[in-house]
């Protein structure tokens, strides 16, 4: 690139560098120096300088464990479920393809809180339960406020994300290639373990961050489905700003939770850029 | 009647904590707007408006808190409109209260907040000569009380208490917070406890015999063993209580009074019980912040909100209690004759107030977040 | 070198198509299609975009289910398999190679598929051979995307080829290449097909191609196989005038046929009756039909007072336009008695001889041996 006049490239990245300052910068130091603050007696935040706050993080752990146990376990059934259905409509659905993408998508034009809170009637014991028990299917199904409940709702709110970034990578995926793979003797599964899945695997790694970030930060699933009995990081927030009143530990549970969610996204795509690399466009070894 | 609109909006607010997102925008908005457009149509709008009052009032309230028609006929009064935001807490008003210039005139706090509001002058004495109230005759339970003494900064709007809600399933009628535990920790995941620190450790307290306030570490700690125990037993630890107890899923739940008095008028088969060992009294009560933009206003509104007619439309709408004997005569018979509303001086006398100590103590905050996060 | 094929001992077997025909819908993209392939066969499947090359292709291949027809390997009958259970192989048109892989791994995929998968060391060697085969095995460890189109053609080449087919399948395999790059693969591919033994089914669209490659060619036209005979034949013998339009190039004199007899025809046209050799037996008088005429088999004299040496119909004419190719002139010749005529004359050396410009003065003529009487093929019910 030539080089430009200093005066001009400053212009030139002005709004870049606003933008990072008021967006990024700021907030991220107020987080910070809340976190170091104390707690004031009638609760918010007192200023100070101390890392208590920080070294409580180690009395909390539960809540973090929790939230990464259910997020895991919720992108990776998310994927489980997505995964098929996004295979059929790029793959196999032809021409209601369209169609297909839109039944997906549609529902979620409506707002979370309200199709979470649906939920709740299905799953309690007036609904789905009901129906099975008269059906003589089982006698005391209990659906809500269980885990089970959790993930289904993480699945049922977050399959969009896992299932567009993965239909994009099956339907770029050449179908010759799939034919070439069967005509070179592998079945139908060694054909998908051996070309389909790897080929897909950027829009997997993708979607499964798209889904893993946001569900760690889940507030509402956990108190709407699971009943308040199970405890994500979001919670726990909403706790100690809403409840406590202790801004300084919260902001220091905020940028431990931000520390871990940049790991996280780092990780994964360091992991889907050799993946899309291998997959794709492929660079110079 | 009252409107079934009303079914526990206060408790998914509170839930979902949504109110803090959607008022601070309302407040942010309030308070950025230009002084002059204040004022210019109270005139023309008002019959027999004062002038000095302005046109607008906010008012930072809870859900179903206020009758709309009682609000339309104070602007038709005075040429006032009140601008309602509704908050699912009090930590939430407390928390826009602090930032400053929230644009909030009158809020109405729980009364374990108070002295906190007080001692940091959120909120400013009442000026008892322009809003005409005579609290002497009032019901002492509610007034004069440690957290306001002499009420020189609060009144109450209403009282209520925090019950136990159960259903006829149940086949039991507990009677203490003891009885109400030891059920709540045989069944199979049927009892709901609130999410909330103050009514459910405190209840919890009772039952082991504790103060309800308890604050020290040892009895704290005697509480956690206690609720985490139980845990896997119970429903849910939600404030949305209403869905889960009228779903047939819960069978007993810990309950305020406006969700005892909504489930048992629809579903006559429920129960609201106030336990005998003891247990939660509160308030709701009018202030005035100390930055109000229209503190006359402010006045104007609770001199109107205290004319016994007036006092006692809103009792017959919100259908919680009125400290007020004189309102009372004028409220629908069959309200104050609900024992879940106006339960009797005997019933209330083993209750207590949260104390600004139990709201503020960071041990029973860490105490409840280690029980949620078991 | 080259015996990766070979050295399996493999059955050598007839490959046999019998009536197959593939419908979508309306589209009759293969309509009753027979030929029969002797082992060892290059055979190519010719004809313009949309006529159904690949379609077949694919039912061969078994990516297509015939809606109709059979299809045998010696004397199994193999429509019915998958394509993995089939022992044909593909090469893709745009060579389908495996971008997540390096250049060995998509030459040894066939091999891993094997139910008793060879050993590691095995594969390699398998792999390695092949890649010498093509001469790419400098280039094992690259990926495919860093190859150029004419190494990506090989390596497909030898993916193939390791799978060991009885038949190789190639679908437009050269259309990718540049001009000069595209011979030489012809060539290659061409002697590669000698040494393995095996039948080539190669498709294309190139009839230049198909004529320099195939022992036989058949010509496809709307889903239908028209004509099926060695490239000799074909353009010496067309079936009718579109496959003589379509092989080569020619000048068509539209007429109807005025006698029959003695490996001769005449057909009556617009300017005179012209004779000419029949290239189909069953031609009757009264019948539509083009006299084609090659244009190299034209003679054409510089000299407009001596007309060319031929035993048949000479004209005088002017030359309207030239062009030059190196080794040959086209020229567009209106001559006074047949209309307009393409001539094309080989350089041998004698360049300034036959090099002449527009509005010269020239006569043509041509032996009758050299015509051609074609049935006149129309689309409407053709
Ligand atoms: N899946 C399909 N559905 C409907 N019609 C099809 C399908 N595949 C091919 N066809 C039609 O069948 C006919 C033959 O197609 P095919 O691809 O075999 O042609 P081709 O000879 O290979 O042409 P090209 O030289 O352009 O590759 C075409 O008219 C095509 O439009
Ligand atoms: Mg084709």
């Amino acid at each position: 690139m030539p080089k430009l006049i200093p005066r001009a490239s400053t212009l030139s990245t002005a709004p870049a560098v606003a933008w990072f300052v008021v967006f990024m910068v700021a907030p991220l130091t107020v987080l910070f120096v809340v976190s170091v603050g104390v707690r004031g007696p009638d609760g918010g935040y007192a200023g100070g300088f101390t890392f208590d706050n920080y070294l409580e993080l180690g009395n909390r752990l539960a809540p973090i464990w929790n939230t990464l146990k259910f997020s895991l376990l919720g992108t990776a059934v998310t994927l489980l479920v997505a995964y098929p259905l996004a295979y059929y409509i790029a793959v196999k659905a032809g021409r209601r393809k369209l169609v297909l993408l839109a039944l997906v998508i549609v529902p979620f034009w409506t707002s979370m809180l309200i199709r979470t809170y649906a939920w709740t009637f299905l799953l309690g014991s007036n609904g789905l339960p009901a129906v099975l028990r008269e059906w003589g299917v089982v006698d005391d199904l209990r659906l809500l406020n269980t885990p089970f409940a959790i993930v289904l709702g993480i699945v049922y709110n977050y399959l969009p994300l896992m299932l567009l970034p993965i239909y994009v990578a099956l339907e770029r995926l050449d179908p010759s290639l799939r034919a070439a793979s069967k005509d070179l003797g592998a079945g139908r599964l060694a054909t998908f373990r051996q070309v389909t899945l790897p080929l897909s695997a950027p829009g997997v790694v993708g979607g499964c961050l798209l889904v893993l970030i946001p569900v760690m930060g889940e507030y509402l699933i956990p108190v709407l489905l699971g009943g308040g009995r199970s405890y994500f990081l979001g919670n726990a927030l909403a706790d100690l700003f809403l409840q406590s009143r202790n801004w300084p530990l919260g902001a220091a549970l905020a940028g431990a939770f931000i520390l871990l969610m940049t790991a996280i996204l780092l990780v994964g795509t360091a992991v889907a850029r050799r993946l899309s690399g291998a997959a794709t466009t492929g660079s110079p070894a | 009647m009252p409107p079934m609109n009303n079914i526990s909006r206060r408790d998914l607010l509170r839930l979902l904590g949504y109110g803090s997102l959607a008022s601070a925008g309302v407040a942010g908005f309030a308070a950025c707007s230009p002084p002059e457009s204040e004022g210019t149509d109270s005139g023309s709008g008002g019959g027999g408006g004062d002038g000095e009052l302005g046109s607008e009032l906010t008012l930072a309230t809870w859900p179903n808190y206020d009758d709309p028609e009682l609000l339309e006929k104070f602007r038709e009064e005075t040429g006032v409109r009140v601008n309602v935001q509704v908050y699912g807490s009090t930590e939430e008003m407390e928390t826009l209260l602090r930032a400053g210039n929230s644009g909030i005139d009158i809020a109405v706090p729980s009364q374990y907040a108070i002295p906190g509001w007080i001692s940091s002058k959120l909120i400013q004495p009442l000026d008892y000569d322009k809003i005409d109230v005579d609290l002497s005759g009032w019901n002492k339970a509610v007034v004069d009380q440690e957290f306001d003494p002499g009420n020189e900064y609060t009144i109450p709007k209403h009282w209520g208490t925090t019950g136990m809600i159960y259903s006829e399933e149940l086949g039991e009628e507990p009677t203490t917070w003891r009885e109400f535990f030891e059920l709540a920790g045989s069944l199979d995941r049927r009892a709901t406890i609130v999410d909330h620190q103050i009514s459910s450790i405190g209840s919890a307290a009772v039952a082991l015999g504790l103060d309800f306030n308890v604050q020290d570490p040892q009895g704290l700690s005697e509480v956690a063993d206690y609720l985490i125990g139980m845990k896997s037993k119970l429903f849910a630890i939600s404030s949305d209580v209403q869905p889960g107890l009228r779903n047939g899923d819960s069978w007993l739940s810990i309950a305020w009074t406006g969700d005892g008095v909504q489930v048992v008028r629809d579903n006559p088969t429920f129960k609201y019980v106030i336990a005998s060992d003891g247990g939660e009294i509160w308030s709701d009560n009018w202030s005035v912040a100390a930055d109000a933009p229209h503190p006359e206003a402010a006045w104007a509104f609770l001199k109107f909100i205290h004319e016994p007619e007036n006092a006692a439309a809103n009792i017959n709408f919100t259908l919680y209690a009125h400290g007020d004997p004189e309102v009372n005569e004028l409220v629908d018979k069959e309200v104050v004759d609900n024992p879940v509303v106006y339960p009797d001086d005997d019933t209330i006398a083993p209750l207590s107030f949260a104390t600004a100590e139990t709201y503020n103590s960071p041990d029973r905050a860490k105490t409840w977040s280690r029980i949620k996060s078991s | 070198m080259g015996a990766v094929a070979v050295e399996a001992e493999r059955t050598q077997q007839q490959l046999r198509v019998e009536r197959l025909s593939k419908h979508y819908g309306d589209v009759r993209a293969v309509s009753d299609v027979s030929f029969v392939l002797e082992p060892g066969t290059f055979f190519a499947l010719l004809g313009p975009s949309g006529c159904g090359k690949t379609t077949l292709l694919k039912m061969l291949a078994g990516f297509e289910t015939p809606t109709a027809g059979e299809i045998f390997l010696g004397d199994r009958s193999i429509a019915d398999d998958p394509p993995f259970r089939r022992p044909l192989n593909t090469v893709f048109q745009h060579y389908a190679l495996f971008p997540h892989m390096d250049v060995a791994k998509n030459v040894g995929y066939a091999l891993r598929q094997q139910k008793e998968r060879p050993a590691r060391s095995e594969i390699q060697r398998q792999v390695e051979r092949a890649l010498r085969m093509v001469q790419l095995d400098h280039l094992a460890r690259r990926r495919p995307q860093e190859l150029s189109g004419g190494q990506q053609q090989r390596v497909a080449l030898a993916r193939a080829l390791v799978a060991g087919p009885r038949v190789l399948l190639l679908d437009e395999p050269l259309s990718a290449l540049d001009a000069k790059l595209r011979v030489d693969m012809q060539s290659e591919l061409k002697s590669l097909q000698g040494q393995l033994g095996i039948s080539f089914v190669f498709v294309t669209h190139d009839q230049s191609e198909a004529l320099s490659m195939a022992d036989r060619i058949a010509v496809m036209r709307d889903g239908r196989i028209v004509q099926d005979t060695t490239p000799h034949d074909l353009y010496d013998r067309p079936v009718d005038s579109w496959v003589a339009g379509f092989i080569g190039s020619s000048n068509f004199i539209p007429g109807s046929v005025s006698a029959v007899g003695h490996g001769r025809a005449e057909a009556t046209t617009a300017f005179q009756r012209l004779r000419g050799v029949p290239t189909v037996e069953e031609l009757t008088s009264g019948q539509s039909v083009q006299v084609a005429l090659r244009p190299e088999r034209i003679r054409i004299s510089m000299d407009p007072q001596t007309p060319p040496q031929v035993d048949g119909p000479v004209s005088p004419g002017t030359v309207q336009a030239f062009s030059f190719h190196g080794d040959q002139i086209d020229y567009t010749v209106a001559t006074r008695d047949f209309g307009t005529l393409k001539v094309r004359v080989p350089l041998t050396g004698e360049a300034d001889r036959v090099l002449v410009r527009e509005a010269v003065s020239v006569q043509i003529g041509w032996n009758e041996d050299d015509a051609r009487i074609v049935p006149t093929w129309d689309a409407d019910n053709g």
